[in-house]
């Protein structure tokens, strides 16, 4: 259920920390497909 | 991760961006190793906003995201360009095709928007209870998150992660990890909480087939 919703829709609007002080908001990646990987170091 | 690197060597193109994100929830700094030596960026989602949204419960996953921002595929749990099953739809979309359908998730387990966002509140809860040095007050609030939603093996992992470091680092003990889901899922479902395999009803005769959900106290 948790998929299906999200195919077809916007990714949400979330800004994130990077590892080097800065913050990546994914509104900014317009314009480019983008690959997101997510993981975890366990 | 050196799956992803090689990827992002071999295919990078300027028409695509790989973005890693981390959802480490108790210590943003323990990605760091991981994300070091590659080219591409790594977001952390301590506060686990990006699993809020989605309602996903497990790593690793896959989300392709179109020009306009639109999600065109995910695959939440088992993601790995190294699996034959994910990475044609990357390699189509990549390439500027449609990636095709998103894997059906095996989980028919759905809590409401309600439920997500008092779990994902408490996540939240146990990461500033953790910053502020009080252990055991938030494993306290991860085990609280996890018996609204014993499936969420983010959680699971994480609570394990902060009591027995030892099975952690330097490598990750998976088996330990599978007798232990056993021996903490037996204790739950005899305690009520049930989760994604549901609970038999004591007035439903064993025969009959049919699990319903059990409310959890």
């Amino acid at each position: 259920m948790q998929n299906q919703s999200a195919v077809g829709l916007p990714f949400p609007d979330v800004a994130l920390p990077d590892l080097n002080g800065g913050v990546l908001r994914f509104t900014d990646l317009r314009g480019t497909r983008l690959f997101l990987f997510m993981w975890a170091s366990w | 991760m050196p799956g992803w690197q090689r990827f992002s060597e071999e295919h990078q193109r300027p028409e695509w961006k790989l973005v890693s994100v981390a959802l480490d929830h108790a210590d943003p700094e323990a990605p760091r190793p991981f994300a070091a030596p590659y080219a591409f960026p790594t977001v952390v989602d301590a506060g686990g906003e990006l699993a809020r949204h989605f309602g996903f419960k497990a790593v690793p996953n896959g989300v392709l995201v179109d020009e306009a921002g639109v999600v065109r595929w995910a695959k939440f749990g088992g993601f790995s360009i190294d699996n034959a099953d994910d990475l044609p739809p990357v390699q189509r979309f990549l390439a500027g095709e449609d990636p095709g359908p998103s894997p059906v998730p095996d989980d028919a387990y759905a809590l409401g928007a309600l439920e997500r966002d008092l779990v994902a509140t408490k996540v939240r809860l146990g990461r500033a209870l953790l910053e502020g040095g009080r252990q055991d007050e938030a494993v306290a609030a991860w085990r609280e998150a996890l018996r609204l939603d014993p499936g969420n093996f983010t959680i699971r992992k994480q609570i394990w992660s902060v009591e027995h470091p030892e099975k952690f680092y330097p490598t990750i003990d998976f088996a330990w990890q599978s007798a232990q889901l056993a021996v903490e899922r037996e204790a739950e479902i005899a305690a009520g909480v049930c989760g994604p395999d549901g609970c038999p009803l004591p007035w439903v005769a064993a025969s009959a087939g049919s699990t319903e959900r059990h409310a959890t106290g």
